[in-house]
This record gives structure tokens, C-alpha cells and sequence, in this order.
């Protein structure tokens, strides 16, 4: 039993990190630090893990997809982060494959379970 | 050093210099976002240990390539590594003490046990250490240029049905595992003798009474091509290498080969017809046994040297030729 519930996590794992750049992407039109975007995607139910969000930034920036800023006008300096022209597109392209993809798949299960 | 600290270094002391300094100062802005105000040591913990293995978050800042060599070639690496180890080791050994013998041939019969054993020990262990540094050099090439995954960056083009080896291999196309074991064991000689050895390249005379060796080449005009030939040795022995772990001829590898014989030619026949390679006291030597003039002697040796230039291009082209057949469908 614990095989197969340890089998299903890292199944679950594998199927959710293609999902991290287009979640990480929609919540960056406006400019949003480590932290505040952890907050932000815990509030919509879609959790990163800290440990994989905030290298995940920096990689998406390296990509050219986002831009970063820092801020050192509050007495913590922060780094913000906001989507590139380049992201934006990208952002756009990921979501619609990603509404082809899920009806796809919405449809592979609903004719399984008809 | 705050705890806090202490986990930033351990991240940031995995990362390459030039990204440390903003990873720092953006891990610790996103700790204390993370903490409430004046944190408890527990609190501070909890959100460390959340973060997780510090190794691991140094992987996911700068993930990328960092191994030398891969899973897919580690076998092969390990076996060529003994291969040429094994061969290395004696080689070394049999040179020097050939140096050694022709130097030291006076002294009392303990000093020659002690000289003999310490001789064999060093270049034993010389020969371990240069084979393992060169066959990891070798490696780490093939590795980054994506030659054994056929990902050459020049010939990258899609995959097509035509590449697969056709099975079984054609008798022709195949390469005896001794092929390249001969190639290495022939470039470790040639190689450690003119680079290590170069007085041992000489005209041995053994006069009643006296002997001397005279030297073939002039050793400061060799040394002008020391560099050309450590890097056609080490061509050499990658392709060796690539022999070693494909065990068949396809067109990339002969055309290596191609580029490799063409390399020893050009490198053959300017040294052959360098006046200045060879030492004028062989030549002196050489007129005295031949009982001709010196002009003459001098003028007999490079014709024979054009000679041998012609005989080398026209191996090396037979050579071009027949692999270049072999991995001909």
C-alpha cells in the first residue's frame, strides 16, 4: 500500500512541475518579489514549494522571460520580478497550449468514464 | 554566525563566484519575508528546514552539466583508463631505464640496484599519473562534444532511419579490439620518447674501449615541435579511444582518421626535410662511416628522407582510402 501511495506522489510531482513556468508565469504581469508571489499562489490554492520557487525565478530570468528589479526603498531591500516582452509572449503561446492540452485530456477521460 | 547565515553560505558557496553576491542577498530578503517579527530560534528553523538541503537549492540555482564524464561513457572510460595504464607503465619503465643504463654504466654495483629501483618506481608512477591525466583529458573532449551521442555541433541535423548500425555489422566495418590498443601503445611510445626521451633517439657506437651515443636530432630545434606533436598524440589517442568504444567504422570516424593521417603526413615531411632538425655531429659521424665527403653525406641523407616522405603520404593515403571503404554501405 505504501508502494503504490508513494508511486502516485511522484507521479503527482512529475505531472505538476510542467505546470511551475505557466503558473509562475500568469502571476507576473505586475511585479511580484520571492515572497509576495509564494503568498500569491498559496491564497489560489496552487502552492509552490519555497525551495524550488525562488531558484525558479532567477532561471526564468536567465531565460530572458522575466525582468528583475531591486528595491531598496523599504527597509528590506527585495528583488522584484515582472514578465519581459519576450515572457509575455511565451506566457501567451504556454497558455493556449495549455487550453488545447487540458480539454484534450478532459476529453481522453470523459469518453474513459462514459 | 546566525543560522541564517550559516544557510546562505552553504547555498552560495556551491554557486559560481559571479551569481553568489545577488543569490545571497536575494535568500536572505525571502528568509526574513518568511519569518514573523523577532522570530524565535524554532520559527527560524522551521523556515530553514522548509527551504531544505542547501546542496539541493544550489543545484536548482545552477543546475547544468557538472559532472566530467557521464553515466553513458563511465564503463568505457574506466576500461581504456586500465588499457592505457597498463600499457603507459611499462613503457615509461623500459625508456628510462634504457636512460639510465646508457648514462650510468661506472658505478659500484649498490648505488646501480638503488639507482634501478628508485628509476622504476619514479617512471612508473610518471606514466600512471600522465596516462590517467590524458585518458581523463580525452574523455572529458569526447563528453563535451557530444561525439558519442553522434551529436556533433556541426552535423546536427534530425535523426533519420539511415543511421541506425545495420546488424549484423559487415565484417569490414568492423575494428578489432586490438586496433586500438596497437594505435595507443605506438602513440604512448613515440610520444613519451621524443617528448620525454629524446636522447635515446642516437647512434649507439660501441668502440672497444669507449662508447658513445650520438644524437639524432638537435634537441632545440625538436623542441619547436614539441607542441604539434603533443597535439596530433593527443588527436591520436582520442581517436583511439573513439575506435575503442565504437568497435566499428561509420563515416565521422573515418573521416577523423582521415584528418589524423593527413596531420602526421604535413608534420612527417617538415620535420624529415628540416636541415636543422638533425645534429651535425651525426652527420659527421655518418660521413666517416659511409667514407664520403660530408657535403655529399648530407645531401644522400635528405634525399632519402624525400624518399621516405614519398612512402609516408603514400601509406597514409592507402590508409584514407581503405577506411574511408569500409564504412562505405
Amino acid at each position: 500500500m505504501e508502494s503504490i501511495n508513494e508511486l502516485i506522489n511522484s507521479l503527482i510531482v512529475e505531472l505538476k512541475r510542467g505546470t511551475l513556468v505557466l503558473s509562475v508565469l500568469s502571476q507576473l504581469s505586475k511585479p511580484e518579489y520571492g515572497y509576495s508571489l509564494a503568498q500569491k499562489l498559496e491564497e489560489k490554492n496552487t502552492p509552490i514549494e519555497a525551495g524550488t520557487l525562488y531558484p525558479l525565478l532567477r532561471r526564468l530570468e536567465k531565460q530572458n522571460l522575466l525582468t528583475s528589479q531591486w528595491d531598496t526603498s523599504e527597509s528590506r531591500p527585495r528583488k522584484f520580478y515582472v514578465l519581459s516582452d519576450m515572457g509575455k509572449e511565451v506566457y501567451n503561446s504556454l497558455k493556449e497550449e495549455w487550453r488545447a492540452l487540458s480539454r484534450q485530456l478532459q476529453g481522453l477521460i470523459e469518453e474513459e468514464e462514459a | 554566525m546566525s543560522i541564517i547565515e550559516r544557510y546562505i553560505l552553504a547555498v552560495t558557496e556551491r554557486l559560481p563566484e559571479e551569481m553568489r553576491y545577488d543569490v545571497a542577498e536575494e535568500l536572505r530578503s525571502n528568509i526574513e519575508d518568511m519569518l514573523p517579527e523577532n522570530a524565535a530560534e524554532d520559527e527560524i528553523r522551521s523556515v530553514l528546514e522548509k527551504l531544505g538541503n542547501p546542496r539541493k537549492l544550489a543545484q536548482e540555482y545552477n543546475p547544468g552539466k557538472r559532472f566530467l564524464i557521464g553515466p553513458a561513457l563511465y564503463d568505457n572510460y574506466i576500461s581504456v583508463l586500465k588499457t592505457v595504464v597498463a600499457i603507459a607503465i611499462p613503457v615509461l619503465m623500459c625508456l628510462s631505464l634504457l636512460d639510465w643504463f646508457n648514462k650510468d654504466t661506472s658505478a659500484e654495483i649498490g648505488k646501480v640496484w638503488a639507482g634501478l629501483f628508485s628509476n622504476a618506481i619514479g617512471s612508473a608512477l610518471e606514466g600512471g599519473l600522465q596516462a590517467a591525466f590524458w585518458v581523463t583529458l580525452v574523455f572529458v573532449i569526447i563528453e563535451r562534444s557530444g561525439v558519442n551521442e553522434n551529436e556533433l555541433p556541426f552535423a546536427r541535423k534530425k535523426w533519420s532511419i539511415d543511421e541506425l548500425p545495420t546488424s549484423p555489422v559487415p565484417k569490414k566495418a568492423l575494428i578489432s579490439r586490438a586496433d586500438p590498443i596497437v594505435s595507443m601503445f605506438l602513440t604512448i611510445l613515440f610520444t613519451s620518447l621524443i617528448y620525454l626521451k629524446p636522447q635515446l633517439i642516437a647512434v649507439y657506437i660501441n668502440d672497444p674501449g669507449r662508447s658513445e651515443a650520438i644524437r639524432l636530432f638537435d634537441n632545440d630545434r625538436l623542441k619547436l615541435f614539441i607542441p604539434a606533436i603533443l597535439l596530433l598524440a593527443l588527436f591520436q589517442l582520442c581517436i583511439a579511444v573513439w575506435k575503442f568504444i565504437q568497435m566499428r567504422w561509420t563515416l565521422p570516424l573515418a573521416v577523423a582518421n582521415a584528418v589524423q593521417d593527413v596531420g602526421s603526413a604535413l608534420l612527417f615531411i617538415i620535420m624529415c626535410n628540416d636541415r636543422l632538425l638533425f645534429n651535425p655531429d651525426f652527420f659527421e659521424k655518418l660521413s666517416q662511416w659511409l667514407k664520403l665527403p660530408l657535403d655529399t653525406t648530407i645531401d644522400k641523407w635528405f634525399t632519402g628522407m624525400q624518399a621516405a616522405s614519398v612512402i609516408f603520404i603514400v601509406i597514409c593515403a592507402i590508409n584514407i582510402i581503405f577506411t574511408l571503404r569500409k564504412c562505405k554501405r
